[in-house]
């Protein structure tokens, strides 16, 4: 089925994009179309689409000591190409789980992250690395954590008359982190999901770590993270266990098939089995 | 390509890229239930120069008789399947069409749709086939040990380059119709009939069908006819190409298979009695169901000696689309289940699993359900070379003992090997019915080019290849000089399918043939020598492991992988002896490539099922294997001895690795029924 | 709308729905017809073409964002001394690509040869397993691959055809 597309505004700055989106609050911002083509959720829609791949600000990358500011039309491969950076490793390795080269090379970060059904599997990356975004509208610009992307329906969710403008993360390295993604499907949804775990160590401590999950529904355990936070290493076989439930309990909750469930809770009970140096 | 838009290497076209002044597209209106009566098709007016065509409009036949079965052209009353071809819609614009498609509405009276085929009514089978000797019960009563297992193969999708369709357009007073067919005389058959006109009005020229995997045995007849139809009735060429989604929801996929085996051991661990019973859903119609239904029957018992056997085949028709064979004709999927029981038996009686297929093996002068044997088969010869090559007999030992002493039950060992044994019948198709003739001319030209004309649709360029060069080798010619013309039904008798490598088997042969005689009358007659040879298929009983095999055997290895559970192929090793080969590395790259396409079947390409049937969403959660996830594939070729006749070995990947792959996993999971699996692990075709 | 491109470097203008994915485009005006539309998913990479320098999924391609892009597909390729490179490699090593999977895969290595540094194996296989080829092993077009960048390697020092 092929969509619609009553209006398609191609802005050469972001004056001309912020000027269109406040005529068209409904348009649909757009980067490399990749997910929006395949999408049967777009078939047979009247779109008016705002393409954002002209703006030359939108495709930058900045670097300073304490964080790396990403363009939203920054592609994935763009990411990829980054020299040797430690404190990039998950978001790399997930953006690895998408698609492929040639898909990575128009998929945009801003339209991963932006979904508007689903999440994709940038996000629970740049989740889970504490990144922040800036939204750009009429009103003027906002930066907010990337969690406050997150509608009341669990969905993400971005203000109409807005669009990602970087994405901003802190250069901070997780000496320990894992992204697993599951499903076979192309686009996000009830059958692929997308975990990622970053963790630090000292002084055989659990220093920080975040897990968190994504698929149609975002799933984040704050207080699985807490607890843990400070455990010494090795984890007692008791406390992985415990983790491996509350996990699990926290994904059925959310409205995960228990099949996949009971998966996500094995990967972080591995995770855990591994940073007590259970793993060969 | 060359200039007319045909491939250099196999000199046929491809579809997609038909072009004709005036064409008109064709778009299918599909039924939206599985099953039910039609109450009313209203289609919206159609603009001057658009039209529709239902069964009414057929001047012919409304029916395909297609491998025993009979399916409608186009559903006029009863609909069978969901996506059912009920009306076509003709016109210059395909995106005309496709809002007209849109626009339509069908009413359907709905009723209840039979998508189960583990249970069913005696009206719904298509085939069936029993075999029996020796005294099942007593052996089962005596034996030392029992083991059960049902066995599932899934549905999988032939998933070819490009998606089916044909184009239609008239050459004089003759209709043209190109399709990517293995059986061009089959649609032409089927055209003549549907169409009404004498056999000589129609032509059939092959497409290039791509990686077909069997998927264009009979399913390109009904595109054919639909394409067929639009230029009969327009008086203007027709193109018809399926979209993507269309060709995976609704043409053919493999027959799901289910297998329930109990086997009797006696005290060495040897077979003495297997029973058991092979149901095959054929889809609506029932198409394939009686070639399914002996091919299953005769490999049920695998490559084992069985004293005491019995047996039952069901080919059972549902409301899926009709289903095709893919590579194997049903053979894959039941020697997947005896090699899965193969295993568990030597798991059973603690013997390591090359011993027991050994000691189970089909002997030379032995009576068996093939008859007496002349030979025996090759097992130790290839068996040694894998075994060697992947060092199976260390590694499964360890990883027994991990598995046998692992202490927490909530884990899995987590690392397995596993082997298979597996043949591929000769070239043909076993009905007593098909009856045809193996064609080839060749031809010398004045210009000292070498033409080759074949009846069979040449299966890859690597085929293809082996043709010319040894057109060129015999003739003292550069392989340069010899050109393939497309195959059309005009030039040659009927050939039958090109299935099972008959490009290899046969076709080599009478190319040989054919180029011997140019050679001895080459100077001593003028140019152009044109010789033309066939070889008469006779029809063969379906006979299993038979004298003329290829065999192979293979050994997968695999890790799970600590997070997500997956396996994770550490490798896989093949040895294959197809008798005489023909050309040593492209023999191996075709089976290289075979057997990434059998790993990406077991490791990627589950189709989702929401109540019964393939789901709304499924094409886009279908994917295959990418280049990254296929691990090195060894490959040995034992008994290649020229003068031996060359046996196809094309399909054998798809009858090794999955049985291969799911002992391994079987192994690493400690479960001894996959099919006791559950969630998506592992989702690939078997279970 | 109206949109003017660059195709294997002629300019290309025309009017076409928003819509409209270059795979289609390029099909339906005949104007390369080693485009191969399959999946429609940005899957199967049988519609590979070079957008600006890079390997992209032409039916991942929506006709808005044409504008002013340079587009070099299969046709284009042949015209350029890197496809005889490709050619050479695959004699060299027996690879016979089918006439579906040919196209994408030569695009792609030639993107290969385009590189300043020498590829990882990794990089090979990560660029290659862009299309879904279903007529060759894996390792046969890995293989192929570094021997195309070692090719060209030799080209430039002067080694060609040696």
């Amino acid at each position: 089925m092929a969509m619609r597309v009553n209006e398609v505004a191609s802005p050469k700055t972001l004056a001309e994009a912020v000027a269109f989106l406040r005529r068209h609050p409904q348009a649909l911002p757009c980067g490399g179309c990749t997910r929006l083509l395949p999408d049967p959720a777009f078939a047979q829609k009247n779109l008016s689409l705002l393409s954002l791949g002209w703006i030359k600000e939108l495709q930058a990358i900045n670097r300073t000591d304490r964080y790396i500011d990403l363009g939203s039309c920054v592609s994935l491969n763009g990411v990829l190409a980054l020299p040797n950076i430690p404190a990039l490793d998950p978001l790399k390795k997930a953006l690895l789980t998408i698609g492929s080269a040639s898909i990575r090379n128009r998929a945009t970060l801003g339209g991963n992250i932006c979904g508007r059904d689903s999440f994709g599997s940038a996000f629970p990356a740049l989740s889970a690395m504490e990144a922040t975004v800036e939204l750009r509208s009429a009103a003027g610009t906002q930066w907010l954590s990337i969690h406050d992307l997150v509608g009341q329906d669990n969905l993400p969710a971005i203000p109409a008359g807005s669009f990602l403008d970087r994405v901003r993360v802190p250069l901070r390295d997780w000496e320990h982190n894992c992204i697993v993604r599951k499903g076979p499907g192309l686009l996000p949804g009830d059958t692929n999901i997308t975990l990622t775990i970053v963790a630090n160590i000292e002084k055989d401590a659990i220093s920080e770590i975040h897990i968190v999950l994504t698929g149609r529904q975002l799933v984040r355990n704050r207080a699985l993270e807490m607890r843990l936070t400070g455990k010494k290493l090795p984890l007692p076989a008791k406390e992985s266990e415990n983790c491996h439930h509350d996990f699990l309990e926290s994904a059925v909750e959310a409205g995960l098939p228990a099949g996949q469930a009971i998966a996500v809770a094995d990967s972080v009970r591995a995770f855990l089995v591994d940073l007590s140096g259970g793993a060969s | 390509m060359d200039k007319r838009g045909r491939s250099a290497e196999t000199g046929l076209p491809i579809l997609s890229n038909f072009r004709a002044a005036d064409l008109l597209y064709v778009v299918t209106l599909r039924s939206p239930v599985a099953r039910g009566r039609i109450k009313s098709i209203h289609i919206p007016h159609l603009p001057r120069g658009y039209r529709s065509i239902t069964a009414d409009d057929i001047p012919g036949e409304p029916y395909l008789e297609v491998f025993g079965a009979r399916l409608p052209v186009l559903a006029s009353n009863q609909v069978a399947y969901q996506g059912e071809p009920i009306a076509l819609l003709v016109g210059p614009d395909p995106a005309r069409l496709r809002e007209a498609l849109e626009l339509t509405h069908i009413t359907v009276e709905a009723e209840v749709p039979d998508f189960n085929f583990n249970q069913f009514n005696s009206e719904r089978i298509a085939a069936r086939d029993s075999r029996q000797y020796g005294d099942v019960e007593l052996a089962f009563s005596i034996a030392q040990q029992v083991v059960e297992g049902d066995y599932r193969a899934a549905p999988l999708y032939h998933a070819a380059q490009e998606a089916q369709g044909a184009a239609a357009w008239f050459d004089y007073d003759k209709l043209m119709v190109r399709t990517g067919c293995q059986w061009p005389h089959l649609v032409h058959r089927q055209l003549a009939a549907v169409l009404k006109v004498k056999d000589v009005e129609v032509v059939v020229e092959a497409a290039d069908p791509g990686t077909h995997l069997d998927s264009r045995l009979w399913y390109p007849a009904l595109v054919a006819c639909h394409a067929a139809l639009a230029a009969v009735l327009c008086g203007r060429p027709a193109l018809l190409v399926l979209s993507p989604e269309e060709d995976f929801l609704y043409t053919t996929l493999r027959s799901p298979v289910f297998c329930s085996y109990r086997a009797a051991l006696d005290k060495n661990g040897n077979f003495s009695a297997l029973d058991a019973r092979v149901i095959i859903n054929t889809g609506a119609y029932g198409v394939l169901a009686d070639e399914l239904s002996r091919q299953a029957i005769s490999a049920v018992a695998g490559a084992y000696a069985v004293p005491n056997l019995r047996v039952q085949t069901f080919a059972v028709r549902s409301n899926l689309p009709a289903m095709g064979p893919l590579a194997g004709m049903a053979i894959p999927q039941v020697l997947f289940a005896m090699e899965r029981l193969a295993n568990d038996c030597a798991r059973q009686c603690e013997l390591d699993p090359v011993r027991f297929r050994a000691a189970n093996l089909l002997k030379r002068g032995v009576d068996g359900p093939q008859g007496k044997r002349k030979k025996n088969i090759p097992f130790s010869q290839l068996c040694e070379a894998v075994c060697q090559a992947s060092d199976f007999y260390r590694k499964h030992a360890s990883f027994e003992l991990v598995r046998k002493r692992h202490s927490d039950p909530g884990s899995n060992p987590g690392r397995g090997i596993g082997l298979a044994l597996s043949w591929q019948p000769p070239a043909g198709l076993s009905a007593p019915a098909n009856v045809y003739s193996a064609a080839v001319e060749v031809e010398l030209t004045k210009e000292l080019k070498i033409i080759i004309r074949a009846g069979l649709v040449p299966g890859t360029g690597g085929t293809v290849a082996i043709w010319k060069a040894l057109a060129a080798e015999i003739i003292g010619q550069s392989p340069d000089t010899v050109r393939i013309e497309p195959v059309t039904t005009a030039d040659l008798p009927d050939s039958g399918p090109s299935t099972l490598s008959a490009g290899i088997t046969l076709i080599p042969q009478l190319i040989e043939s054919a180029c011997h005689t140019i050679r001895s009358r080459r100077f001593r007659e003028a140019l152009p020598i044109k010789v033309k040879k066939s070889l008469r298929n006779r029809p063969r009983e379906a006979v299993g492991p038979g004298d003329g095999c290829a065999w192979g055997v293979a050994a997968v290895e695999l890790d799970l992988d600590r997070y997500t559970g997956q396996p994770v192929i550490q490798g896989i090793w093949l040895a294959i002896n197809a008798g005489h080969i023909l050309d040593e590395g492209k023999a191996r790259r075709s089976l290289a490539a075979s057997t990434a396409l059998a790993l990406s079947q077991v490791l990627s390409e589950r189709i989702q099922f929401e109540n019964g049937q393939v789901g709304a969403n499924a094409w886009q959660q279908y994917r295959l294997a990418r280049f990254m996830e296929i691990p090195p594939i060894h490959i040995s070729f034992c008994g290649n001895e020229p003068g031996s006749p060359a046996a196809g070995l094309g399909d054998l990947p798809f009858s090794l690795v999955a049985p291969a792959l799911t002992n391994a996993l079987s192994q690493a999971r400690d479960t001894a029924w996959l099919a006791d699996f559950a969630g998506d692990i592992p989702h690939g075709g078997d279970r | 709308m109206n949109i003017q491109f660059i195709l294997n470097g002629d300019d290309i203008q025309m009017t076409v729905d928003p819509a409209d994915r270059l795979a289609d485009l390029l099909k339906r005006k005949s104007l390369a017809d080693s485009v191969h539309v399959n999946c429609g998913l940005g899957s199967c990479g049988r519609c590979m073409v070079i957008c600006n320098g890079r390997p992209a999924n032409a039916c991942m391609i929506p006709a808005f964002q044409l504008r002013n892009a340079e587009i070099i597909t299969y046709e284009g390729l042949v015209q350029t001394p890197e496809f005889l490179l490709i050619e050479k490699a695959c004699a060299q090593h027996g690879l016979e690509l089918c006439q579906f999977c040919k196209p994408s895969v030569y695009l792609l290595l030639a993107v290969l040869l385009e590189q300043h540094n020498r590829p990882s194996g990794d990089d090979i296989r990560q660029l290659l397993s862009a299309v879904n080829c279903r007529c060759s092993a894996s390792e046969d077009i890995f293989t192929v691959a570094a021997a195309v960048y070692h090719l060209k390697e030799g080209r430039f020092n002067g080694h060609a055809g040696k």
